[in-house]
């Protein structure tokens, strides 16, 4: 089913958030995006009429809610193209990367002892392993980024050798919107014998994400940036590579034997789910999936390029506008961009305003500000339940902030 | 929320918006520096130094430098102002709701961080 600005305005309908906040022009969509009544329906379902422990009771109840959890496992594994088992359970993006800091040591190859990352990554995915660096005394080192906020491939040829133990990078700058070339990167990763790890949070719900097509080793997305519940994270393995990986939390749940002395770990993907999970929210998450499924991504993604294409030009109208994204054919979905006179807390302040909700500040990204010689920018983020009627919304009211700072 | 009734366009007030352009004590300080603290602003990615000049428990001067928003920068104007030729012990004592008074202004809950970072930097330079 096609999306036009008339299907994207209907689309609104399905969030009560808007019901809510009639004028509400919402877009901070890479921080957390709005959720359907399908996927907020399904939470308080299971909450209401279901809610019992999965693996744990051999009573009705606690058996529909392994069978739900089983099943949101399945769903999400089919929506990225991977097997069941390969689906692991987090908090979110955050955790799946840290859980991977913490437990591929011995993937890594003899002789190996650096991880390239590229520079514009956000901190989830630069913070842990700064910290495996510096406790396995390894070398961390960055692909550049060019002037026009695209990768360097020349450069990521260059820092991509036969040292590299771990390659990790995003999939679509939370900066930026910048989408890069994960699969040529994995494919000069895997050439060299390295570990390869994606960052979907971004693309997840913005692009097709097929984890036997991408051939990545780890990859990892958040639930609430996909129109899911918070506190849900994926972290999708190899299947092969999961089971040779250490367990990161150990106690119930992913154990299959245990004695006072020792204990055996479950099979996948148990042995990396300890302790109790967010069972409604992963069905939540599931849920999700479901509507994103029934729009289709082809769709989604022809009428967000629209709309970014329809957003990049009307923003380009106010003068001494700085824009930071690489255009309508290299990024999705996501702009960040600087007035010349007023700081982008002073802009997101007046915007509020209006009713306009965008991010202002580092972005969680500090290192690149600091590369670009800026505190922040104002970040507008889409989805597809946006407008054009938002982009010009934005406009105006920038136009209007734009005088006030003269 | 009453609090979030309120409107960010009057904290844009023609004063905060001329501080903001030409901001009082900006710069770096020349008279001898005996405190002096970097104040983060964890939300917006800059921050703002204080040097002050005490002597015999007086705030003789006080500079600011940093990259601000119009809120952080006027409010810096206003406090280093306020802070001159006053008691350490004083300064010590000064409030949020003082820096509210002096900036006679409407501050969104959000921007709170940005009206107070200086006052908190001053502070901070002062326990040293």
């Amino acid at each position: 089913m096609e999306i036009n600005n008339q299907k994207a305005k209907k689309l609104k309908k399905d969030f009560p958030i808007f019901k809510y906040h009639k004028k509400l022009v919402y877009l901070d969509n890479a921080a957390i995006s709005q959720r359907p009544l399908s996927v907020i329906n399904a939470v308080s379902n299971f909450a209401k009429k279901e809610n019992a422990n999965a693996y744990r009771g051999i009573y009705d109840l606690s058996q529909i809610a392994t069978k739900r959890y089983e099943d949101a496992h399945k769903i999400i594994a089919k929506f990225i193209n991977a097997e069941q088992e390969e689906i692991i359970f987090t908090k979110n993006t955050t955790e799946s990367l840290n859980l991977l800091s913490y437990t591929l040591q011995d993937l890594i190859k003899k002789g190996k002892n650096e991880i390239v990352l590229t520079e514009i990554e956000h901190h989830s995915n630069l913070v842990p392993w700064q910290q495996l660096a510096k406790r396995n005394k390894m070398k961390l080192k960055f692909i550049k980024i060019n002037s026009d906020f695209t990768l360097d491939m020349q450069d990521a040829k260059k820092k991509i050798t036969n040292k590299t133990a771990i390659l990790s990078m995003v999939h679509i700058s939370n900066i930026t919107g910048t989408i890069i070339p994960v699969k040529e990167l994995v494919k000069l990763g895997k050439k060299k014998g390295a570990i390869t790890i994606i960052d979907a949070a971004q693309s997840v719900s913005h692009t097709q994400v097929d984890v036997k097509n991408l051939d990545c080793d780890f990859l990892a997305f958040s639930s609430h940036k996909m129109l899911g519940p918070t506190g849900v994270g994926v972290l999708y393995g190899k299947k092969n590579l999961l089971e040779k990986l250490p367990p990161f939390l150990f106690g119930g749940g992913m154990i299959n034997e245990v004695s006072y002395e020792d204990a055996k770990w479950a099979k996948l993907p148990m042995k990396f789910e300890a302790g109790t999970q967010n069972i409604g929210e992963s069905i939540g998450l599931a849920t999700a999936m479901i509507y994103i499924k029934k729009l289709g991504m082809k769709n989604i993604q022809t009428y967000e390029k629209q709309l970014l294409k329809y957003a990049l030009k009307r923003l380009k109208e106010i003068p001494g506008i700085k824009i930071y994204n690489p255009g309508v054919e290299k990024s999705a979905s996501i702009i960040s961009f600087n007035l010349k006179r007023a700081h982008a807390h002073d802009v997101a302040s007046l915007l509020n305003d209006d009713n306009i909700a965008i991010r202002a500040g580092h972005h969680c990204v500090m290192p690149l500000m600091k590369k670009l010689g800026i505190a922040g920018t104002c970040r507008a983020s889409f989805c597809f339940y946006n407008t054009f009627k938002d982009v010009d919304k934005l406009v105006n009211s920038l136009k209007k902030i734009n005088k006030t700072f003269k | 929320m009453a609090e979030l009734d309120k409107k960010a366009q009057d904290m844009y007030r023609k004063q905060i918006l001329e501080l903001a352009k030409n901001p009082h004590n900006y710069g770096k300080l020349e008279s001898p520096i005996t405190h002096e603290f970097k104040q983060e602003n964890f939300l917006c990615g800059d921050g703002v130094k204080v040097q002050l000049n005490v002597e015999n428990g007086i705030v003789e001067d006080v500079k600011f430098q940093g990259q601000g928003c119009a809120l952080c920068t006027a409010s810096a104007s206003l406090v280093t102002d306020k802070v001159k030729k006053m008691k350490v012990d004083d300064v010590k004592n000064l409030s949020d709701k003082d820096i509210l008074d002096i900036l006679n202004i409407p501050v969104t809950p959000g921007r709170m961080d940005c009206a107070m970072i200086t006052l908190e930097a001053i502070k901070n330079a002062l326990k040293k």
